[in-house]
């Protein structure tokens, strides 16, 4: 079956401090994505038991951006009570080449807050 | 206390019919350890980094924020990251992976520092730049 996506994204992350050393943070890595596959926005509702943000059985290796927009600690695990991958706090966000060989899930600290989702699958290995 | 600057941007005119322009910054407090260093990564071997095994401590740091960034450009060489040693066997393997970055690729990321993160290459000796900067 032919790609039914083909487009690219231009990611640049920087880095910048004038003070976590003496010497000027100035670091900037930029990249290029080409993306053939699914492209999904979600926000997910988590509570304490681990909620599937991805399945190895609906993606390839695939981009994902994760942020937190509430105010409870999230947490990207293997599985419920499982490994840790990230911790999420209010407002930060994660950015990631997820490599689709294990599920991704996430869970909360405590409530029920909201995790927005991006997925970019890539439909390549590079 | 220091703090850290981190802005995201991802931008595409044609990757749906919806143009995609968004950009995140935060700026992140450091209190603790910031370290940014090269490491060659070898193929078919988990224990590639010889400080420990391992590509980071979990012992050594508390929550941190980290930058992966596979330097390499030839599209063979992929590294794949992962957590260490989560069937109680005390090895530094990497027995979870969960970011595969291939030529170019980069991830940054809260890591909560509960399990070392180890890497592999799946050919190649590619180098993988990392930064580490250890929130309060």
């Amino acid at each position: 079956m032919a790609n039914i996506n083909s487009g690219t994204i231009k990611s640049i992350l920087s880095l910048t401090s004038r003070n976590v050393t003496n010497d000027i943070l100035n670091l900037r890595v930029d990249d290029t994505l080409v993306v053939l596959e699914d492209v999904v926005q979600k926000r997910v509702v988590l509570s304490t038991v681990a909620s599937l943000i991805a399945s190895t059985t609906d993606f390839s290796k695939a981009y994902i951006f994760a942020n937190n927009v509430s105010k409870v600690n999230i947490t990207l695990v293997r599985s419920n009570n499982g490994d840790e991958y990230m911790h999420l706090a209010p407002g930060q966000w994660a950015w990631f080449p997820w490599s689709c060989s294990v599920d991704l899930m996430a869970e909360s600290a405590s409530g029920t807050p909201t995790l927005e989702v991006m997925i970019f699958e890539l439909g390549h290995n590079n | 206390m220091a703090t850290l600057t981190a802005k995201l941007t991802l931008s595409s005119t044609d990757l749906t019919s919806d143009t995609l322009s968004m950009a995140l910054t935060n700026i992140l407090t450091v209190a603790g350890d910031t370290r940014i260093f090269r490491r060659t990564v070898l193929s078919a071997e988990d224990e590639l980094f010889t400080d420990g095994g391992i590509v980071i401590a979990a012992a050594n740091y508390g929550k941190s924020y980290v930058l992966f960034h596979n330097t390499s450009s030839a599209s063979a060489e992929i590294i794949t990251l992962g957590l260490a040693d989560n069937d109680g066997s005390g090895d530094a393997a990497l027995e979870t992976t969960n970011i595969a970055l291939g030529a170019g690729e980069f991830a940054f990321y809260p890591w909560d520092s509960s399990t070392d993160i180890v890497a592999d290459a799946a050919s190649g000796s590619p180098v993988l730049e990392v930064g580490v900067f250890e929130a309060a």
